[in-house]
């Protein structure tokens, strides 16, 4: 059993009173491209910044490449890439002094491979870092970061704010890298992490909802459709893997997160609405699964707190 | 390439402009500074007021520099580049160290070191008093600086920490004023040791852990440490360790002077918060000749007939009990205030007196006997003295402070120097400083004494080619003296204000 690149174990962060990270427990398998998915203000920084040590657990654990969060510092990141959307930068630097002074600190630095990466995303070497746009600096900041050939790469949304072209150019300079380095990124670019992502993980309210593999979760929603007598009553009790269920005259229409086989499916639908009819099952993609998710969580809140306020 | 050289090298290049202006404020208060040894007035300024200019432009040019330098890899706050970077947070600070002794203490060093030169004193002799200067320098200038840099973001942050701390040392320090006593010797250094201490906890913590809120509470520990220090550790017990009983050796004695000519009481004011002062008529016996003896401090107990006694604590005070060229006995006197409401329930009846002196003994050392030129000379253990091109005043120069106490014999002729038959008379004057030598640091290496002669007449010229004759009174020992008690009626000696 190979150790996970990334664990962490029942990690909770508060600010005060305030939960930003709740017990969350995940691992990232060496050589996976894992996808952190999550509305605003879910916990996804905290998370990275927990892992890199950035700020400190209020309690649980996470090691990243073997070692405690604690020891990423130092020689340990040599192996650890790290770019954020929010990352300051020395900015009265050149690129190009930039990028030499970096080299130094890396021993594994592969200086043909920054040539080439300075030549795929057209980086002038002369241009000082505050001068240069926000996708260009998001592009120096891979050149710095990819040039080492580090072992981990994480990205806190890389591609947050990017026109189309550039975030291409950025997911071509990942996906040249996949196999040789694990990558963890958080991002709200849902359809293109999509075309990428090995594993995903989905935050809300600091707690994490579901952490699997893309296939796997590919497989577990599917948009179903079907047709019941419009006179049916309504069932009062839905399962919980019944996602944005929609009644509109004799169409019902819901996202089922728990689906195995259309049989199986069709037979838990028939002992609820057993008219039901011309069934159909449709693929969703991450886009549609993350906002149901996130519209039936945001429910589920609401209603609580209205039951909490009464 | 090492790690430190590579940040050190980073910071260079980003900071090379910048490092222009302290570098020419040095320059030119090294060319300026020495000018303001002589009295030679510029127009409006004079050359003192300049240099003053400029060493406070200096150190205000380096607050900026030194948090821009610390600040480009910022220690507070979660978005740095650097703290995602392979950087070891030792060779951090080792650069950030490399950039600091080659851009602000080489520099200082070689200016100190040409205005010792340009002053005539020996380098080698005050490369001591150098490197206690350039310590005592990064313990109240540069550590601080650094240390509020570390801890915030933006320079005007770091002004504000930097002034909150400096006012909260300033609020101790006034504390500390209220207490009275004898302050130990050991005292200040301790005290600065601690915020030196406080200062670097904080400063390593803040690198190697980057948790500003704990580095903050170890900031604020330094003046709360050096309050602590000032209230629990009475000045009467570390002072009273400091100046031991002389041992069954020593000869010197005080005792009081009985003579009724010698009592000096006066009328009592009507205002009843008028302070109250005894004068104390005093005899000193084995005076060795050549020795002398500075106040320090006193204890004063008095015990009155019907059993009240009433002591003081360790009071500092200072001035020359004793100083004998032969032997015998000398005449002396000591001022002491008390208490009014003490001085009510004690002076109904005759009462109990005891005093213990806190004394420094110093020595006549040989004398170094010169003459009177513009040109100068270099007189040994005080520095380099010369007349000043007024005749009219002795300079001393000496390295970083002012030399310890000597005393001078001259003559001051009546007439001008170009009359060569002009009656002359003899001057003499007391200079240097005996006390507790300064925990300031200087930017300036040389320290400028003029000597104030007194002489029988008041005008008169001091003329190139005139004798000098210099003799250093040299520290020999702290000791404590107890007077014999003695009963007196404390109304024969008490007034309401000092004689002196």
């Amino acid at each position: 059993m190979t150790t996970p690149t990334i664990a962490t174990h029942a990690l909770t962060r508060m600010y005060g009173a305030q939960t930003a990270l709740k017990d969350v427990t995940l691992s990232v398998e060496p050589g996976s491209v894992y996808a952190l998915v999550g509305p605003n203000g879910a916990g996804k920084t905290t998370l990275i910044q927990l892992m890199m040590n950035l700020q400190s657990a209020t309690s649980g654990t996470a090691e990243v490449l073997g070692l405690a969060s604690g020891q990423i510092r130092g020689a340990v990141l040599n192996r650890i890439g790290y770019v954020a959307e929010t990352q300051e930068m020395p900015d009265s630097m050149t690129v190009g002094a930039f990028l030499s002074y970096l080299r130094p600190f890396y021993p594994t630095w592969d200086y043909a491979l920054e040539k080439q990466l300075l030549a795929d995303f057209a980086l002038p070497l002369d241009r000082e870092l505050q001068h240069l746009s926000r996708g260009m600096r998001m592009k120096a900041a891979f050149v710095s970061t990819l040039s080492f050939r580090p072992a981990l790469l994480v990205l806190d949304e890389p591609f947050s704010g990017l026109d189309p072209l550039v975030r291409d150019e950025l997911i071509q300079g990942l996906l040249d890298r996949i196999g040789e380095t694990t990558i963890f990124l958080s991002s709200h670019d849902l359809a293109e992490i999509e075309t990428f992502a090995s594993h995903i993980g989905y935050l809300e309210q600091g707690s994490l909802i579901f952490s699997e593999e893309m296939t796997s979760l590919s497989n577990r929603f599917r948009q179903v459709e079907f047709r019941i007598d419009a006179c049916a009553t309504r069932a009062a009790d839905l399962p919980e893997s019944w996602l944005e269920v929609e009644h509109s005259g004799s169409c019902v229409r819901f996202k089922d997160s728990g689906f195995s086989t259309q049989e199986k499916t069709i037979a838990h639908i028939r002992t609820i609405f057993p008219g039901a009819s011309e069934l159909t099952f449709e693929p969703l993609s991450l886009r549609s699964i993350f906002l149901a998710n996130a519209r039936t969580n945001r429910g589920i809140r609401a209603k609580s707190e209205h039951g909490a306020t009464k | 390439m090492n790690q430190s050289l590579n940040i050190f090298r980073k910071d260079t290049a980003q900071m090379l402009p910048q490092l222009l202006m302290p570098i020419s404020t040095l320059t030119l208060f090294t060319v300026l500074e020495s000018k303001s040894w002589g009295s030679n007035p510029l127009m409006f300024f004079s050359t003192d007021t300049l240099t003053n200019v400029l060493v406070l432009t200096f150190c205000m040019i380096w607050v900026v520099l030194i948090t821009s330098l610390i600040q480009a890899e910022r220690l507070v706050g979660l978005n740095q580049f650097w703290t995602t970077r392979p950087y070891e947070w030792s060779r951090l600070i080792a650069a950030k160290c490399y950039f600091l002794f080659v851009f602000l203490y080489l520099p200082l060093v070689v200016s100190q070191v040409i205005l010792l030169h340009q002053a005539h004193l020996s380098i080698a002799q005050s490369i001591p008093a150098l490197l206690r200067n350039l310590l005592l320098f990064t313990v109240v200038f540069v550590l601080p600086v650094v240390c509020a840099a570390a801890l915030t973001r933006s320079i005007g942050q770091a002004m504000l920490v930097l002034l909150v701390f400096i006012a909260m040392l300033v609020a101790v320090a006034s504390f500390s004023t209220l207490f009275k006593g004898l302050a130990p010797r050991t005292l200040l250094p301790l005290q600065l040791f601690l915020i030196a201490a406080a200062l670097l906890a904080a400063l390593i913590n803040q690198y190697r852990n980057r948790t500003t809120g704990r580095s903050l509470k170890m900031l604020i520990l330094a003046p709360v440490l050096t309050l602590l220090l000032q209230v629990t550790v009475p000045g009467t017990s570390l002072a009273a360790y400091e100046y031991p009983l002389p041992t069954s050796g020593s000869s010197v004695s005080v005792q009081f002077d009985s003579n009724p000519l010698r009592a000096f009481g006066t009328p009592l004011p009507s205002d009843p918060d008028a302070r109250l002062f005894l004068h104390l008529p005093l005899l000193l016996s084995g005076v060795e000749p050549g020795t002398s003896f500075t106040l320090q401090g006193h204890r004063l107990t008095l015990t009155g007939a019907n059993g009240y006694q009433w002591q003081s604590p360790w009071l500092s005070q200072a001035g020359t009990l004793a100083s004998s060229q032969s032997s015998g006995q000398i005449t002396a006197s000591s001022e002491f205030s008390i208490p009014k409401n003490v001085y009510g329930r004690l002076a109904g009846s005759p009462v109990l007196l005891r005093i213990e002196f806190a004394l420094t003994q110093l020595q006549d050392q040989p004398p170094v006997e010169s003459v009177l030129s513009t040109a100068g000379a270099r007189i040994p253990g005080i520095g380099f003295c010369l007349l000043d091109e007024s005749y009219s005043v002795v300079n001393c120069r000496s390295a970083f402070q002012a030399p310890p106490r000597f005393a001078i014999e001259t003559f001051r002729k009546l007439g001008p120097c170009t009359f060569p038959d002009a009656a002359a008379d003899p001057a003499f004057g007391m200079a240097g400083n005996s006390s507790s030598v300064s925990m300031l640091p200087h930017i300036s290496s040389v320290d400028v004494s003029p000597l104030q002669l007194s002489a029988p007449t008041r005008a008169g010229y001091l003329c190139p080619g005139m004798p000098i004759k210099f003799v250093e009174k040299r520290f020999q020992r702290r000791l404590e003296i107890e007077m014999p008690a003695v009963t007196i009626a404390l109304k024969d000696y008490v007034g309401s204000t000092k004689i002196k």
